[in-house]
């Protein structure tokens, strides 16, 4: 036989909890999962870049280990030797149609030398969901 | 004490209010919580610069009170003379910002890379103010 005044008791308290979940959940802070992916090494890429290349494109390329499209951050750092002081790199979502379900993006370094120099770019991605990376330079020349 | 219909009336109502529950509960939209953070202080940064073409580089920092790798972006606002008069955008200055590599040693951490060009001669005192927008609250610098 049900004891009616605690089951009376029980299910308001389980409304009562159903309700506050039911409600607005607000996703923020620590309840979205990031994930950093960058690979080992402290540059990814070391190159000459010829006086004669005004212009080159590295394309990095963030393929997520699902496949889906997801929301993704690239990060970018770069050293130029020698430094001429002039040097101008910038990045932006590539405008190129990706292959497959990668998501890429467009390191774009302006060259202002005359003479050869030495490039390092290192990248990372920030994403919900982890993946791999890979950067090919897609184009370079005047 | 409530009759005993008005009882399985209430455990069909949670029934089907987990039913709902157990569904996909899609995140984005306005479910998604966005912050924008900006530091106690009337600017981040200021440089003078003197002569046209003229640079700064700057790095500012966010880092994030719970999220590790928090989605995260940098808006520079830039003043020139006083903390309160906006610079001119290609008359006064351009900027380029990149946000840097992530390191999974700081995940709390985001770094941006804030160049600042000077335009036009002369010399010009600008003062910086840093504006994060993020899915965490934190500290900007």
């Amino acid at each position: 036989m049900l004891e009616l005044d605690t089951f009376e008791h029980d299910a308001a308290r389980l409304f009562r909890d159903l309700e506050e979940i039911k409600g607005k959940q607000l996703t923020g802070g620590d309840s979205i999962g990031g994930v950093l992916t960058k690979l080992p090494g402290t540059w990814d890429v070391d190159t000459t870049v010829p006086g004669s290349a005004a212009t080159t494109w590295w394309e990095v390329l963030f393929m997520p280990e699902d496949g889906r499209l997801g929301y993704t951050q690239l990060g970018v750092e770069y050293l130029v030797t020698p430094d001429s002081g002039f040097e101008y790199f910038s990045s932006y979502p590539s405008p190129l149609e990706p292959t497959g379900d990668g998501i890429p993006y467009i390191v774009e370094y302006s060259n202002p030398n005359v003479s050869p120099v030495n490039v390092k770019l290192k990248f990372s991605i920030r994403s919900f969901r982890p993946g791999s990376l890979s950067w090919s330079i897609v184009r370079q020349g005047p | 004490m409530i009759p005993e219909d008005d009882l399985f009336a209430q455990l069909r109502d949670a029934s089907l209010a987990l039913e709902e529950l157990k569904n996909r509960q899609t995140v984005g939209g306005d479910s998604t919580a966005v912050r924008k953070i900006v530091s106690a202080a009337a600017y981040d940064r200021t440089v003078t610069l003197s002569g046209a073409g003229t640079k700064q580089v700057f790095t500012a920092s966010f880092t994030a009170d719970r999220q590790a790798f928090a989605l995260a972006d940098l808006r520079a606002a830039v003043f020139k003379g006083s903390p309160s008069t906006p610079a001119v955008l290609y008359d006064d200055y351009f900027a380029n910002i990149m946000q840097l590599p992530g390191d999974p040693a700081t995940p709390l951490l985001t770094r941006w890379r804030v160049e600042l060009y000077k335009q036009g001669s002369g010399s010009l005192t600008f003062f910086l103010k840093w504006v994060v927008m993020s899915v965490d609250t934190g500290t900007v610098s």
